[in-house]
């Protein structure tokens, strides 16, 4: 039996896709993964699933092997590209069981374990508090679960810390652990443990929305980054943006409000807003 | 030439016009850097872009020339380690390579923030600067 399918998402790259997701005329969805090249061109092992699984090994819920072990065990395919550019993919399917081969990935392979940290950085009375209760359109209590609203309909679940943590004197990796933690809003002073810190988080996996509000609100004049944070941070998985804290904390919180919305949607984290919110 | 009178670099492929993008930097004296390579000591075949491995062949869907002319690295070892978990990648071993601003130019590509797509220098001794780790 052979089916043709196309390209819809590339979730991994390593000197091509590696993994993506396609789909057929049927709007049959499938994980592809590359498995080998024949004569220069790359061969793809296709494995059909269910949307919803799609999205929990999206969001990181679920490792590769479980997400194709669903079905495989009946039914795969090996693709290879009709024109090359993954557009015609020729599903051909395979008789032999799945674990009969080699296609079988190890145990343990969650899509980019990362998770998305928001740290505005600043001194005492930069305006960090305000830029968050612009965000929540509130004020929110620190350390608990928040639904943030992105727009009219589509909220994501972050996590919530207010007082930074040198105010608190608590790690933020032991906020790391927690479970379905996969968005934290914090507050960071703008001191020489920050660097630190910061490297800490980007080696457990988290991509790092930095904004450093210099001047700060009750600041004379902006400072220089006595630091060196903006070039320390270049070397991690980072964006670092300064903001006027003296200005309106609309735009600040817009830009958090953006990069929330840009990363949850590649990873199903965006729901619908519940009336309350 | 560039306009303000330095050397233009050449890269160790050729690459199309306003490539590597204006926005991939230079990295800072030895930052680490990790790649898989088939063989232990590695080859300069393991730094082949997938243009060099795909001579004429269409380009993947969304993939433009000048990143298909670009080799995969991680900034995180537990990135390329994950990567092993795949058939593909399975019996291949890790390099660590330690870049600096004469190695060529990077930019973070891709869903995985670890990612990052690099265009070497073409004098740039890449088996000299990579060292296997596992």
């Amino acid at each position: 039996m052979t089916i043709m399918a196309r390209h819809v998402k590339t979730l991994d790259y390593y000197d091509g896709p590696v993994l993506f997701h396609a789909r057929d005329s049927k709007g049959e969805d499938y994980l592809c993964m590359a498995v080998d090249a024949a004569a220069g061109d790359d061969r793809y092992a296709a494995f059909p699933v269910s949307p919803q699984s799609l999205c929990q090994f999206i969001y990181g819920r679920m490792d590769l092997r479980a997400l194709i072990g669903e079905r495989a065990a009946s039914e795969w395919y090996i693709g290879a590209c009709q024109d090359g550019s993954l557009t015609k993919l020729r599903l051909n399917k395979q008789g032999m069981p799945l674990s009969e081969t080699d296609y079988l990935p190890e145990s343990g392979f969650f899509l980019h374990p990362s998770k998305l940290v928001v740290a505005l950085v600043g001194r005492q009375n930069s305006g960090k508090s305000t830029t968050w209760y612009e965000l929540f359109g509130k004020k929110q209590r620190g350390n608990k679960y928040a639904h943030l609203r992105l727009s009219k309909s589509e909220c994501v679940e972050v996590f919530f810390v207010n007082s930074s943590f040198e105010e608190q004197a608590k790690e933020l990796e032991d906020l790391l652990d927690i479970e379905d933690c996969r968005v934290l809003l914090c507050s960071m002073q703008y001191s020489e443990s920050a660097l630190a810190r910061l490297k800490r988080l980007a080696d457990a996996g988290c991509y790092l929305h930095l904004q450093w509000l210099n001047p700060g609100y009750k600041s004379k004049e902006k400072a220089s980054d006595s630091l060196g944070l903006e070039a320390g941070t270049a070397l991690l998985p980072s964006e670092f943006h300064v903001r006027d804290g003296k200005q309106t904390p609309a735009r600040r919180a817009q830009g958090v409000k953006e990069a929330i919305y840009d990363w949850a949607a590649d990873r199903c984290l965006i729901v619908k807003c519940r009336a309350a919110h | 030439m560039t306009s303000n009178g330095q050397r233009a670099q050449a890269y160790r492929e050729s690459l199309p016009e306003d490539c590597p993008p204006v926005d991939a930097t230079l990295t800072e004296e030895g930052v680490l850097f990790y790649r898989l390579a088939r063989t232990d000591p590695p080859t300069d075949r393991d730094f082949d872009s997938w243009r060099e491995q795909h001579p004429g062949k269409p380009l993947p869907y969304r993939i433009s020339e000048c990143r298909a002319r670009s080799v995969s690295v991680f900034q995180l070892q537990t990135a390329i380690d994950r990567l092993r978990k795949l058939p593909r990648f399975r019996n291949q071993v890790v390099c660590e390579l330690k870049l600096s601003a004469q190695s060529g130019k990077l930019q973070q590509t891709g869903q995985d923030p670890a990612h990052y797509s690099w265009w070497p220098f073409a004098d740039f001794n890449i088996l000299g600067a990579c060292k296997v780790i596992s």
